[in-house]
């Protein structure tokens, strides 16, 4: 039943990858066909519930989005690794075990450092 | 399947180059149509469950039950006018749409709906799901960006740092499977569930289903989750400028990630395609090896699949008429100071486990 993954089939995945940005592009052509176009300045402008839009959209919004997705990064490249540990962890055994908890505990002395500057809190 | 296709071509002495082509070709019109039929049942099912859910009919006026509701709100959508706003960067804000659906359709070809029907069957299968998957993201941050609306900034700075942090946990309950199995291929581990319920992941891994549950959830927008969509705060989040078809594409993209997070819950953890019983029916009328035992496994595989399939999506339509919407911080807060170490927690219980249990 395993199999290893031939160039055949990422060939395969990247022809259907292909595939599905022509569909997308079809649908928006498609719709461009039959579509009505009637646009004016009212209808054209920023959608902010039937007032006046106010103001530049480009907005600023608190610094914790940016610590999320840095921190984001860094544990999910420890999913990323902790993935083909798993996957061979049957066959590696206790040592397996061992690192496996040394490297997940280095990671959570990050997280406890997150935890202590209150990176998740978005309320401070 | 694959194996069977490329045999049959080759029997015709067809260059293995286009034999590969066309295989491509036809996985994905099978997947397309896949696509779209269970955006159409899944967005009629859960207006007609909402409607009971909340003592009303839902839609009943197109078609027999309403059944061409959803079919005719996707016919009036090809027609509507594209409105991009006067503000907009335009070249972002088509793009945005195509980016968000291009990785929910390409992971369709990863699913296996029975023991046959995959469309790239490999071994490192999950890591490719998600790997693609994640690129959806991008689209999202596009879209709100490019739309030069706060209501979208904002909605689309929610919804990545949510859907971001969830996929921590998503992937470490994964993790978990993995380990219980040994493989990373999604028939394998549909596979080695065979043989009844007791013998599928949910009971082992139950801690991880539960994280699995609520992490899916996230990554879709839904309630309890679905602050990026706040209706009374943010309009309609990231895709507030949309209309037209490039809406209609935001729209077929969340339903279709609904449905493909499902059958992936579904194969991690309730056993795939394989039967509820201890063997399939087909096996009790017919005989393993004869032609019409096989036949009918194959239907029967399917069934399982798509039942097991619409039960779970059952359930998140149901969180969704129940559950009140978390708040930002606290959302961010579950997921990093509990769902996280939880699930790390629960990894390594479980490696524990698989090393005990051999």
């Amino acid at each position: 039943m395993v199999k290893q993954m031939y160039i055949e089939e990422y060939g395969v995945f990247g022809g259907f990858v292909l595939l599905s940005v022509i569909f997308a592009f079809a649908a928006i052509f498609t719709s461009f066909l039959v579509r009505a176009k009637a646009p004016y300045k009212e209808k054209n402008s920023t959608y902010e519930c039937g007032v006046r839009p106010d103001g530049d959209a480009q907005i600023k919004f608190p610094i914790k989005y940016y610590m999320t997705a840095i921190l984001f990064i860094v544990f999910e490249v420890e999913a990323v690794f902790i993935l083909p540990w798993a996957v061979y962890f049957k066959k590696l055994g206790l040592a397996a075990f061992v690192s496996g908890v040394v490297f997940v505990f280095i990671l959570f002395l990050g997280w406890g450092y997150a935890m202590k500057r209150d990176f998740f809190d978005y309320k401070k | 399947m694959f194996d069977i296709y490329v045999s049959i071509f080759e029997y015709f002495s067809i260059p293995r180059v286009f034999i590969i082509m066309s295989w491509c070709v036809v996985v994905f019109c099978f997947c397309a149509a896949l696509l779209i039929g269970s955006v159409l049942a899944l967005v009629l099912w859960e207006r007609k469950l909402l409607g009971y859910f909340t003592v009303r009919l839902g839609p009943n006026r197109v078609g027999p039950w309403g059944v061409l509701q959803t079919t005719a709100d996707a016919i009036k959508l090809l027609f509507k006018e594209d409105i991009i706003n006067s503000g907009a960067d335009r070249l972002l804000f088509s793009l945005a749409p195509v980016i968000f659906f291009v990785p929910v359709m390409a992971v369709y070809s990863l699913m296996p709906f029975n023991q046959w029907l995959i469309g790239v069957e490999s071994s490192v299968g999950l890591y490719l799901f998600f790997a693609v998957l994640s690129v959806s993201v991008v689209g999202i941050l596009f879209a709100g960006w490019s739309s030069d609306n706060k209501y979208s900034l904002l909605g689309a700075v929610r919804a990545v740092s949510q859907v971001i942090s969830y996929e921590v946990p998503l992937l470490l309950s994964v993790c978990g499977v993995v380990l219980l199995c040994g493989s990373m291929n999604p028939l394998v581990i549909a596979e080695s569930q065979s043989g009844g319920v007791f013998h599928w992941n949910i009971i082992v891994g139950f801690v991880s289903c539960l994280i699995f549950f609520v992490c899916m959830l996230a990554e879709l927008n839904r309630c309890p989750f679905d602050l990026p969509e706040a209706e009374s705060e943010l309009v309609s989040g990231y895709n507030t400028e949309y209309s037209g078809m490039k809406f209609a594409l935001f729209f077929l993209a969340e339903y279709s990630l609904l449905f493909i997070l499902s059958c992936l819950f579904v194969v991690l953890f309730l056993g795939g395609y394989t039967s509820i019983f201890g063997n399939y029916v087909s096996f009790w009328v017919f005989s393993e090896e004869s032609f019409w035992g096989q036949f009918f496994v194959f239907f029967e595989q399917i069934f399982w699949m798509f039942a097991k399939v619409f039960f779970v999506i059952f359930m998140v339509i149901w969180i969704r008429a129940t559950f009140p919407r978390m708040k930002m911080n606290s959302l961010i807060f579950f997921c990093w100071k509990f769902l996280f170490p939880i699930s790390v927690v629960n990894l390594l219980l479980l490696a524990l486990f698989g090393y005990f249990a051999g």
